[in-house]
């Protein structure tokens, strides 16, 4: 079953309409309806809410505020900073201030929008460049500053040999400022759920989410209620991103299903979804990167700011990610990098595929691009003149093994790449071709107890395997009934693997950092073989007892050591490596680039089902492409100017890259399941950076801040011809 | 999906029915919607006025696409689908294809309509500027009359006021040999014009029509005649547009953008 | 609410007849989610920025969130759960066939639309048709792909 392109078990559900996203849950009997209450600004003191004139609204039965938290009225991933229902402090867009209930959903918005707010409006902070200035207005004066600014999330430095010395003795030092901006998920589906009350005192939420127990456990901390009694039924997910795995409404649901002892439901459209959940992290990127004649990397200093927004959410986890693989895949002996998160009252920054490790893929790879031009050696051989070789040192210390496919990455690429040429040029549009390599973590890294458990059972009808991960796109569940079915040398047809009740699916980690097949894989395997082996014991399938045989394992994935750590051993368990060559054409009288093709080679170990890693590919390749050149965000006094979908700016079917060739490399021995590690990030990250080089190989303008818009394009492709420039000879 | 304020619907059957039901107070025009539609799910301040909708897709005189007196007579209810692909419209009006079928997106056009475009407050408004360089007339039913007057007057006209008992039946255009249409959004589909050109070559010369470059899309006699001057083109649109503020892109560089449309366009049906 | 405000909306829906009293301020798409129960149609984003709600209204692929119920009184609708219709088959079939989906969402919307293309559609007609039908997940590459392998098939779906 390994390598097997083996259907989507969901395929026919989501094809006939038979598929229930929470959209689509009816409203049970005796259910009422809740809308939130939203404040017009990104940062205020509140000082009262008036209800009455949501109260006088015919349908509308309640005005739920603060005071009806029993919990602590706090939540979040990392740090409990977030409230359910605001106390006294606006601090951004997702903040909700109140809760209307009523007997129907226009009802329950007709509330929402009268409720009379009394509110001190200030001055939001929304530079984080001044975030740590002394007199910048802190986000959370709640907090105990522990002798640093008030505003920083989180903030580390890594330091190895001498960085100042060595680039001040390098041959060639290349040194610039990168930018990314605030990205929007825009998983097609936004979020909706009901919540109802059982007959024993406990609270079932249907709803989608990437990480169902730890919703449960930040619903027992805040509302004041026992986890075991709190239930979680995952309907199908419209994709996520990582933009699920923050609470987004499920405490608000099972806060009114507690307050009004009935089921309620609640529907986000499209403009409270944009303002609901978190976003992609701004990062400010401060890079200096220097290397002898033969261009051997000697030294790097790379100075990280992100905007953590108005909660801390995971920004502590972002910036480790991203300053553990801020010099990417390549051995520097001498690095300096230093990171910071702040506060600010911009919205929340969160997980998004590749959780800070696009940001500074983008930047270093940038820079290797620029030392390969200024060097004058060609791109792939400075990367393999300076890849880390097996056994060998990341920069920020932990050693590299079994990475020989990250060269492998790099041949297949640019082998790939070779047999299509550029078109000449033609008019005012000129071509380019650009190449970038990348390595993402697999699994939750730096000390993290990665683990998952998995129980199966056995029957002559076949096997059923509880595990609790999530599908939300990505084919989870296909992938685990083929580990599953190979596991127990069983047809895939006689396997069902159940993901979707906390009830009984044991947990499995939250659907991200690429780690479901290799965690949650690894369980189901385990737990399998050792269904398997009692089955022979048995004497084998026919003699299968009534009510089967069954296995449980938790797999804990091997450990990993803390960034900072004195002598890591490793920071991740398993990575992944990709290298990506784009093919561009810029349109040089307007700024706008089009992408003619991209090649992606990667290593994520042995592939389990070739055409859904072909569809990560595709996805992230598009999703990089809209990343690099048109994705926008745009954010004033900490609220967003898009109401939708439109201002986003999505790649639609026109623009998204007509030619996509997926190289897969099963090299190297791997701890996963098979030998399969994970692929859900990795198909994103060197995206942006091939394209950014393929875009200077056309005009000779290094972009380096995206997105890169037709208009940013367009100026520096003007100063580049005052200054006389190259582009009359390019292609 | 965002709930509709509450309003009545009513769908007359023929002109005197629809003209009753739009000259009373709260009535508003309801023809493809893809612009109402959203206004009223938006709730836009205006939209706590509305009363009823008055459906307009049964009126007869607004239907159909034929020739006459040798134009075109084109129904407000005409969809920008079927504009993009009527033989007719290809052949003797082939700006307003290119408009209508660069526009928006394919469901939308289906349901878009010519008197919704004519309509729509937006700057750029594709077929409108397509229109527009065609020097398209519009059929306005007025209480019980109908007139004729060239489409600039009647957008002027609803600029400054919008009287409440008119509604569009058609309109007309020339036929023209050699026309083109270009635009520029901030993705190659499924965005509004930053910036629209339609150029009609005309027995006078070029006309030239502007969508994304005022708070609606109009005609610039001073552009066509800059064409052909060097340098003057830059001059004149810097001189006759006053670029609206959608914080999308610069001034400078949406003006860079017509100039670059204009030669382009103008170069494309040079050729034709 | 007066009378007026109300409509009697008689609509045929995958080839099976419904007659159902709604507020005229009724989109197609909260008739066919709420009032009909058929929750495949899907609502991504209400004001025609998305595609994923595209249904078929006499034969032709609009988007049910930008047309009213009213007006739709005495039509013909087919949505993603036409159990008997051959392109449809086809499609459902092409697209499991080549992992054309992931999460699913714009699935319903992106068939519907593609259900209308001509058969044999070069891959830039396809992904024009498609232009207003958004998805996150698959990049569009086996969407395409399916659409140009449903489009070539003759015959009785298999």
């Amino acid at each position: 079953m390994i390598g097997r392109s083996l259907t989507r078990t969901d395929a026919a559900a989501k094809t006939t309409g038979a598929a229930i996203y929470p959209q689509d849950l009816p409203a049970p009997p005796g259910c009422l309806h809740i809308a939130a209450v939203r404040a017009p600004v990104a940062r205020a003191r509140l000082r009262s809410l008036d209800a009455t004139p949501a109260l006088a609204v015919p349908g509308v039965v309640r005005v739920l505020t603060a005071q009806d938290v029993r919990g602590t009225n706090r939540f979040g991933l990392a740090d409990d900073d977030q409230p359910v229902l605001v106390t006294d402090r606006v601090r951004g867009a997702s903040d909700v201030l109140a809760l209307v209930v009523a007997r129907t959903e226009p009802a329950a918005r007709e509330g929402a929008r009268r409720v009379g707010l009394d509110l001190s409006i200030e001055v939001p902070l929304v530079d984080p460049e001044h975030a740590c200035d002394p007199d910048a207005p802190v986000v959370h004066p709640e907090r105990v500053a522990s002798g640093r600014h008030p505003n920083i999330v989180a903030e580390q430095t890594i330091v190895h040999g001498a960085v100042d010395d060595a680039l001040g003795r390098a041959a060639t030092v290349v040194e610039a400022d990168y930018r990314t901006t605030f990205v929007e998920h825009a998983f097609l589906a936004p979020e909706a759920g009901v919540a109802e009350p059982g007959a024993d005192g406990g609270l079932t939420l249907f709803v989608a989410t990437q990480w169902p127990q730890e919703d449960l456990r930040q619903a027992a901390r805040a509302l004041g209620e026992p986890l075991e009694a709190l239930r979680l039924v995952q309907q199908t997910i419209g994709g996520a991103f990582g933009g699920r795995e923050d609470v987004s409404l499920q405490l608000l649901l099972l806060l009114a299903a507690r307050a009004m002892n009935v089921p309620v439901r609640m529907v986000w459209d499209r403009a409270e979804s944009i303002r609901g959940h978190g976003k992609r992290h701004p990062f400010r990127i401060r890079h200096a990167l220097g290397a002898d004649r033969h261009g051997r990397l000697v030294a790097a200093r790379v100075d990280l700011l992100a905007d953590a927004g108005c909660y801390a959410s995971t920004s502590a986890a972002v910036l480790a990610n991203a300053i553990a693989q801020a010099c990417g895949p390549y051995a520097v002996p001498n690095v300096r990098i230093s990171g910071r998160a702040v506060y600010t009252n911009n919205p929340y920054t969160c997980a998004f595929r590749g959780f800070g490790v696009n940001q500074v893929t983008f930047a270093m790879e940038q820079q290797v691009n620029k030392l390969a031009r200024a060097l004058g050696i060609a791109p792939e051989v400075l990367r393999r003149r300076n890849f880390v070789h097996e056994g060998g040192h990341l920069a920020t210390g932990p050693r590299l093994f079994d990475c020989a496919g990250l060269e492998a990455t790099l041949s297949a690429a640019t082998a790939r790449a070779r047999r299509r040429p550029l078109p000449r040029r033609r008019g005012d549009w000129r071509y380019g071709r650009g190449l970038a390599s990348a390595l993402k973590n697999i699994g939750c890294s730096f000390g993290f107890d990665d683990h998952a458990t998995a129980r199966v059972t056995v029957t002559k009808d076949g096997a059923t395997v509880w595990v609790g991960v999530a599908e939300v796109g990505q084919g989870a569940e296909t992938v685990l009934v083929q580990i599953a079915a190979e596991a127990l040398a069983l047809a895939p047809q006689r396997v069902r693997v159940e993901w979707r009740d906390t009830a009984t699916a044991p947990e499995a980690g939250s659907a991200s950092a690429s780690h479901q097949t290799f965690v949650p894989g690894n369980a189901v395997r385990l737990a399998c073989e050792q269904a398997r082996r009692a089955i022979a014991l048995l004497g084998g399938g026919q003699r299968l007892p009534r009510e089967g045989v069954s296995a449980t394992y938790t797999f804990h994935a091997p450990s990993t050591d803390p960034l900072g750590h004195a002598a890591p051993t490793r920071h991740s368990y398993a990575y992944a490596w990709s290298t990506c060559v784009a093919d561009v054409g810029v349109d040089t009288a307007t700024g706008q680039v089009r992408i003619l093709r991209v090649v992606n080679a990667l290593d994520a170990g042995r592939v389990i089902n070739p055409k859904l890693l072909e569809g990560q590919v595709d996805g992230g390749v598009v999703m990089g492409q809209g990343y690099a050149l048109q994705e926008r965000f745009p954010v004033r006094a900490g609220l967003p100017i898009a109401g939708g979908l439109a201002g986003c700016n999505l790649p639609t079917a026109v623009e998204a890259a007509p030619l996509i060739e997926t190289v897969a490399i099963e090299g190297t021995e791997s701890a996963g399941p098979y030998g399969a590690r994970g692929i859900g990030e990795i198909t994103m990250i060197p995206v942006v950076p091939a394209i950014t080089a393929a875009i200077h190989a056309a005009t000779g303008v290094w972009a380096d801040e995206i997105p890169v818009l037709p208009e940013r394009l367009l100026a520096a492709l003007d100063a580049a011809r005052v200054a006389g420039s190259p582009l009359d000879r390019r292609r | 999906m965002p709930d509709l304020p509450a309003f009545a619907y009513t769908r007359p059957c023929d002109l005197a029915a629809a003209m009753a039901a739009i000259a009373r107070p709260g009535a508003c025009i309801y023809a493809g919607g893809t612009d109402l539609l959203v206004a009223l799910a938006e709730r836009r301040p205006w939209v706590r006025f509305v009363r009823q909708l008055v459906d307009v897709k049964d009126i007869a005189e607004a239907k159909g696409l034929r020739e006459r007196d040798a134009r075109l007579r084109i129904g407000a209810l005409v969809t920008a689908d079927e504009l993009a692909s009527h033989r007719l419209v290809r052949r003797h009006a082939r700006v307003l294809a290119e408009a209508a079928e660069q526009t928006s997106a394919p469901a939308l056009r289906r349901r878009g309509t010519v008197g919704g475009n004519v309509c729509s407050p937006h700057p750029a408004g594709d077929i409108t500027a397509a229109l527009l360089a065609l020097d398209a007339m519009v059929e306005v039913a007025d209480g019980t009359a109908t007139r004729e007057i060239p489409l600039g007057d009647f957008m002027q006209a609803q600029a400054e006021q919008w009287p409440r008992q008119q509604l569009i039946l058609a309109v007309t255009v020339g036929r023209c040999r050699r026309s083109t249409f270009s635009k520029v959004g901030i993705r190659p589909a499924f965005s509004r014009s930053l910036v629209a050109v339609g150029v009609v070559v005309t027995d006078d010369g070029l006309r030239i029509a502007l969508g994304g470059l005022r708070d609606r899309p109009f005609v610039s006699a001073a552009v066509a005649a800059s064409v052909a001057r060097t340098g003057g083109l830059e001059a004149a649109l810097a001189a006759e547009c006053r670029p609206p503020t959608d914080g999308l892109v610069s001034d400078t560089y949406r003006l860079r953008l017509a100039a670059t449309l204009v030669r382009r366009a103008v170069a494309r049906v040079g050729r034709r | 609410m007066s009378r007026a405000a109300t409509c009697r909306v008689s609509v045929t829906v995958n080839g099976r007849a419904h007659t159902v009293r709604v507020p005229a301020a009724t989109t197609l798409l909260a008739l066919l989610r709420a009032h009909l129960g058929l929750t495949g149609t899907k609502d991504g984003c209400g004001v025609g920025e998305c595609g994923a709600c595209t249904v078929l209204l006499d034969g032709e692929a609009i988007l049910a969130c930008l047309v009213l119920a009213p007006e739709v009184d005495g039509c013909a609708v087919t949505t993603i759960e036409h159990a008997r219709d051959a392109r449809l088959q086809r499609l459902r079939r092409a697209f499991a066939d080549e992992a054309a989906l992931q999460c699913g969402f714009c699935t319903p919307g992106m068939i519907l639309a593609a259900a209308r293309l001509p058969a044999g559609a070069t891959p830039a007609t396809i992904r024009a048709g498609l232009a207003g039908n958004l998805c996150r997940c698959t990049g569009y590459t086996k969407i395409v792909r399916a659409v140009r392998r449903a489009g070539r098939r003759r015959g009785p779906a298999r």
